[in-house]
This record gives C-alpha cells, structure tokens and sequence, in this order.
C-alpha cells in the first residue's frame, strides 16, 4: 500500500523503576522521509531509539516496521530484516577486522552475491575506511568505530534506517559524508529516524523534527521550524 | 492501528534463519583469536592448581571432620543443594548461563534471524558444563563417602552420580528461566531472605534425628542427595530428581526464545561494568555495578518523623536509608545470626569463631552502607551536613550498632531458648556483646571510609612489580582486608576466649573480663583513629 508508514510507534512507553523515561509516544515515519528526535539530556530520545531498534522492552505500546510488530516473535524476525539500526556507542567484535564486521553483517542478514567483496571495499572508501580494510577496532579512533557502525547499517537492505547520536565522533567532512548518504536512503525511499545533539547537522536533511522533554513529545513539525522557532534552546550546534 | 501492509516474509526465509545462524556461528569461530597457553602458563595453573586442590581438599576434610558419612550427609546435604539451588536463582537475576557480548546484541540479535537459535547452543552449552560439574561433584562425595566408614555399592553410586547430575541440571535450567523472565528475576530477589531463613529452619529440622527425612523428602535438594547418603527409599528419591530435572529442563528450552536483546544487552553492560571495576581494583564501583544490576527489591515507603535536634540527622537519615531498603536489614540479621548461632554452639574452636566474627564484619557491612553513599558523593555529604567527616562517620556507626546489638542478643536468646547454649550464655549480652559489635561496626565503617578503590600509588607501584611476583598479590590483599582481620582478631579473640572456658570448665568470668578488656581496648583504639579521619578527597 503506497503511503503506509516505514515506521509505527503507537502508545510506546518505557519506564526503570518507578521511573517513566518515555511515556506514551506516538509516531509515524513515511517512506522517504527522515524525522530527528531532538532534546536534552535525559529527555528520553535514546530510550525511545533503543525501543524502537527492540534493544529493550516496551513497558506499553507497541512499534511496528512496515506492519510487522518489533517485540514479539516472529514478526520480530520480519521487524529486523526491515531495520538497520546505528547505536550510540559503537560495540565491535575486537579479534574482527573492518572488512569481516561487514561480512559478518551481510551473512546474518542473508546478503549474498560475488559482488559483495565489490561492494563493501566501495562502502568502506565511500566512508573514509578504505586504509583500514584489515584494522581491528582497537586500532580505530571512536569517529571511525563510527563511521564502520554506519557502514555496518549500510551494507544490507533496510526500509527504516535508526541512527542514535551518528554524528557524534565524526569530523566535519564524515559528517557532510554521512549528510549524502542519508539523502540518498531517502531518495530511494528508506525512512530515517536519527536522534542528535546537533542541529545544524539535521538541516537539509531532517524533513521533521520531534522535541522530547522527560520522555513526553512536546513539539511536532517541519525541522527548520521547530529548530528556528526556540522550542529546543540550549542544544550544541557544532 | 497502522494500516501498513505486513510484508509477507517466505516460508524459506523462515527456514533459512537456523541455517545462517550456523553459518554466523561458524564465521565468528573461525575468525577469532584463540587463546593458546604457554608452556610456562600451562606448569604454573597446574603447580597452583595442585597447591590450592590440595589446601582445598585438606579445608574441606577438616569441615568435615576427616570423612563424610550418611550422618553429615543427611543433616547438611540437603541445606548445602538448596543453598546452591538460590546461588544459582539469583545468579539467574543479573546473569545467568546464557550470555552474549555487547557486539552479539548489536550484530547477532539484531539479525533477522529466531534469538532462539542463538541462545539455544549457549543453554546447552550450560546444561552440560552443569552436569560435568554434578557428577565430578558427586564422585568426589563418594570418594570422601568410600573413605569414611560409609561403603556405597555399585547401584547407589550410580544412583547418587545420576541424583546429584540431575540436580545440577535442574540449577541451570532454574537460572536460565529466571534470567529470562523479569518478573522471576524480581521474585527471586525479593523472596531470597526469606528463602534463607527457611533454609536455616530445613538445617534446625534435619539436625534432629527425627527431622532427617523432612529434609530428604522436602523437595529437589533433598531427593538429589537421598541416594549418596542412602535415605530408605532412595530409588524413589532419584526418580523425582529426575523427573523434576527432565520437567524444568524442557520449560527452559522451551523458553529459549524468551530472553530478549534486553536482558542479553543489560547483562553485557554489567559485565562490561564489573571488568572496568576489576582492572582498577575498585571494587566499590563493582558493587555499585552489581547492584545495580539487580532488579529492584522491597522498599518501604513508611515516612520516618524528622528529628528535632540536629544531632539525630545523620540517624534519622540511615533510618529512612533502612527503611527504603530493608533487605540490607534482612541480610545483616542472616549473617549476624548465623555467626552468634555458629560462636555459641562451636565454644572453643578458633575456625567457627574467627568465621562467626567475620560474618558479623559483613553484617556491619550490609548496615554502613549511608556511609558508602557519603564517601561515594563527598561534595553531596559536605553540603548537606556541614559536619567534620570524622563526626559524621561516627554518627553513621550509631544505628548500626544498635540494630547489630539487637539481632545478636535475639539471637543468644533464642540459641539459649532452644537448649543449643546453656543459660549462662545470656550473661554476654549486657557485658560483652556491646563491646564486640561496636568494633565489628566501626572497623567496617573505617573500611568504608576509603571508598573502595585501592589507593593510586599502591596501584601504580603493583603494576609495575612482577607479576609473576606473588609478593604484590599478597600486599594488595592485605591492603584490600585489614579491618576484616582487625576485626576477626579482636572480634574472634573475645569470642574464642569465653568459649575455650566454656569448652574446657574453666572459670568464665576471668575469660569474660578478658574478652571485655580485649573488645573495649580495640574499642577505643578504633574511635580514636575514626576522630582523625577526614572527608575523603575524590
């Protein structure tokens, strides 16, 4: 069905304790369109991207990818065949090398074909990683963990892409890398849903942005908008 | 509702997942790194592992008295395998026996592929090392057993094999449900108190020679050890165990697509957590880690009356503190029970009373934990309460002390009550028992007091000893435990010497005064050094 979201997320709340880090959020990601989760420290938006990836249980709600449900089995399965997720905090294999991550990657997620060596030397050259083909993370700076965490995401076929904090660790040039990259997901129709501290990095490529403040959505709309319009004071700007 | 469409997935993908969930096992078992010993590394496990097997099995023949009979069996057998039985459930709450790295979660679980197919290897895995370890533990028992005056013939040892490798499965696969059920894991912390004290009560009733088989026949942990220690109706023992075993192991592996990424992420955090901890040598930071890794447990929400003199603050505050966490007091009142049952019905042996006064150490421990919380936030503490950390430390030894007093006296009291110690016993609690736990308390709050990282320079000066060098070990250990031996000397010192009175007729008010001149002079020595302690700079 043209126009069905890429992403669903309906009632999703999550609480530690006694405490409520999401609370009923409700959201919807297009085709095509990519949507930036912004707030402060603590308000909520990596719990609300781990949920989403099923990195942790919802306490309500539910959130479906393309119409299969994330939380449960088997429509989990479907959930993450449809999904790429970059965390946070890059978690590498530390006895892998760069060129084997994305092997690794493209084998559990039944990529196949001669052209895979082809195509992974190309994402890696694409990512600045082209020199580190046989490095092991140990040997990365974290901009690069990053940047293989990326390519890790990259590699497969997705329709929803989840970044949380990419930019984090890249330099300016891995950030206007990461910028093209995005776009061209969205040309070809993936939905991104990314989480950052900088807004500036958003501009041109988020189409919407969603303000949490103590796990509660408190401002919907188009990103230049809502990022010129005050509603998120005090965020970094790089 | 979404109206998206749900993509239909083929039935081949489906049946391809387990496949390629091999083929990504295989890929990573090829590719990494294996770690070979070394010659050297190989002779040094196998000359230390010789020397602690050795002091081991020498530790464990005198616990036991030099051999193992059905006797010992059929009195402690069944407390030892429920008490192994709860290790295992609450490892279960922030572990487990099915564990992934932070990379599986990421790489692995975040795979179109059934978590199921991951988990289920790693639980088989645990299910046999299990069973290596019941029937090596088993077959140790029948050695020590055959070496005593109790003979086992050839079908109850295999009985006995078979009951104790049943009960080690049934441990893993108890564990693996826990740490896949959040709810289980939060029973299982809340209840454990209490399930102690009902494994105490199965210790008093299987101590009478009329309770024995209430002990055997009172569940897994009783039928697992009926055929090594020759219960009448063993066969029919062994059968339950493994039944019982056979029945939780199929829910378990039926529950192999239970545990979500969730609990495999939050577990490989705490590892990581407690290796972080491990390297620096701060093992306060691995509590916290530990704990926090914990599901939450009973809290009380009952508002303590704030005080009107200021001097009451710092109590008033562990108050409340006890109160939020209540299972601090819980497990203070097991060891320090434990450890006044354990010094009143053992008079005159050093090893049950320096044990006794070591477990009243960790009891003191359980209760200064406000304490910990002040050295942990320095800054917090100062700009609540002005006060000099020497007073404060003091103010925070008060409840403590008073809880610790009352637990123990309850606890001679009942000892005397049910005839295990004679009357006269009740005599230590207005005269020595006050003293003893004042110092248990303070050393444990003078240990506190460095905040559970081991000083940088010593580090520094460790890290660049040999390490093949065991001097550094041993000077890290003492540095790491000089308030438990202070206290398991003084604490221990007292307590061995009104015992050996007991013990051997001698007149016990000599011994008492002794024992009171010993704990009130390390009283007074330790107030002392608490006064020039200062807040600590971190």
């Amino acid at each position: 069905m043209q126009g069905a979201p890429s992403l669903a997320v309906h009632g999703l709340s999550r609480r530690y304790g006694r405490f409520e880090a999401l609370r009923d959020l409700e959201l919807e990601v297009a085709p095509g369109e990519c949507v930036a989760i912004v707030g402060h420290n603590g308000s909520g938006k990596t719990t609300a991207v781990r949920t989403i990836a099923g990195l942790l249980e919802p306490s309500a709600g539910r959130v479906e990818v393309a119409g299969a449900e994330v939380h449960t089995e088997p429509s989990g399965i479907e959930a993450r065949a449809l999904m790429a997720v970059v965390p946070d905090n890059p978690s590498l294999y530390p006895d892998l090398t760069v060129h084997e991550h994305l092997e690794l990657v493209a084998l559990a997620h039944g990529v196949a074909g001669d052209d895979l060596d082809a195509r992974i030397d190309a994402l890696l050259l694409r990512l600045g990683l082209g020199d580190k083909r046989d490095a092991r993370p140990g040997e990365l700076s974290r901009g690069m963990r990053q940047k293989l965490q990326i390519g890790c995401a990259l590699i497969r076929p997705h329709r929803l892409l989840v970044l949380d904090e990419p930019v984090v660790g890249l330099d300016p040039g891995s950030q206007q890398t990461l910028r093209e990259l995005l776009v061209e997901a969205k040309r070809a129709g993936v939905a991104v849903m990314l989480t950052t501290h900088q807004l500036e990095f958003g501009r041109g490529v988020a189409d919407r942005a969603v303000v949490l403040a103590d796990g509660v959505v408190v401002a919907d709309g188009p990103y230049d908008e809502v990022v010129d319009g005050g509603m998120i004071d005090g965020l970094d700007s790089p | 509702m979404s109206d998206a469409v749900r993509l239909p997935v083929s039935d081949a993908a489906n049946a391809d997942t387990r496949a390629r969930a091999r083929a990504v096992r295989g890929f990573l078992r090829a590719r990494r790194t294996r770690f070979r010993p070394t010659a050297y590394q190989v002779y040094a496990t196998v000359v230390v592992g010789g020397i602690a097997g050795a002091l081991a099995g020498n530790a464990v023949s005198q616990a036991i008295g030099g051999s193992l009979t059905a006797h010992k069996l059929l009195v402690f057998g069944p407390v030892v395998l429920f008490g192994v039985l709860l290790a295992a459930l609450r490892f279960g709450t922030w572990q487990g026996p099915v564990g992934f790295s932070s990379a599986d979660v990421g790489f692995l679980l975040s795979a179109p592929i059934a978590i199921a197919a991951f988990v289920r290897p790693k639980l088989d895995q645990s299910l046999l090392l299990g069973a290596a370890v019941g029937a090596a533990v088993a077959g140790v028992a029948i050695l020590l057993l055959a070496g005593g005056s109790g003979s086992i013939d050839a079908g109850r040892a295999v009985g006995a094999v078979a009951g104790v490798t049943a009960f080690a499965v049934l441990a893993v696969a108890a564990s693996w449900l826990v740490e896949s059920s959040r709810r289980a894991s939060g029973l299982v912390r809340r209840a454990s108190p209490a399930v102690l004290v009902i494994g105490g009560a199965l210790l008093a009733i299987s101590a009478t020679s009329s309770g024995r088989s209430v002990g055997v026949w009172s569940g897994p942990w009783g039928w697992a050890i009926a055929p090594l220690a020759g219960a009448s109706s063993w066969p029919v023992a062994l059968a339950l165990i493994i039944v019982a075993a056979a029945a939780t192991t199929t829910i378990a592996v039926r529950r192999a697509g239970a545990g979500g990424a969730e609990v495999f992420l939050a577990r490989a955090e705490t590892r990581s957590g407690l290796r972080a901890s491990a390297f620096s040598l701060d093992y306060r930071g691995a509590a916290l880690t530990y704990r926090s890794a914990l599901p939450a447990g009973i809290g009380l929400r009952v508002r303590v009356p704030r005080p009107r003199a200021p001097r009451f603050a710092v109590l008033w505050r562990d108050a409340v503190g006890l109160l939020r966490e209540p299972s601090r007091l819980a497990w203070a009142t097991l060891f320090a029970s434990a450890a006044t049952v354990e010094a009143l019905t053992h008079p005159g042996r050093a090893i049950p009373a320096g044990i006794a006064a070591a477990a009243v150490y960790f009891a003191a421990g359980f209760l200064c934990e406000p304490l910990r919380l002040d050295v942990d936030r320095p800054d917090t503490g100062a700009l609540l309460l002005s006060w000099p950390f020497a007073r404060l430390l003091l103010a925070h030894c008060a409840l403590p002390t008073l809880a610790l007093f009352t637990v123990t006296a309850t606890a001679v009291v009942a000892t005397v009550v049910a005839g295990a110690a004679g009357a006269g016993a009740l005599a230590l609690i207005p005269t020595v028992l006050a003293p003893t736990v004042a110092v248990a308390v303070l050393c444990a709050a003078l240990s506190a007091r460095r905040g559970g990282r081991v000083d940088e320079k010593l580090l520094g000066r460790l890290l660049s000893l040999d390490p093949n060098n065991p001097g550094g070990a041993a000077v890290l250990v003492l540095w790491l435990i000089p308030w438990l031996l202070a206290t398991t000397v003084v604490v221990g010192g007292a307590v061995l010497v009104i015992g050996s009175a007991v013990a051997h007729h001698r007149a016990v008010v000599p011994a008492a005064l002794t024992a009171l001149a010993l704990a009130g002079g390390a009283c007074a020595v330790l107030v002392r050094v608490a006064r020039g302690s200062e807040r600590p700079d971190r």
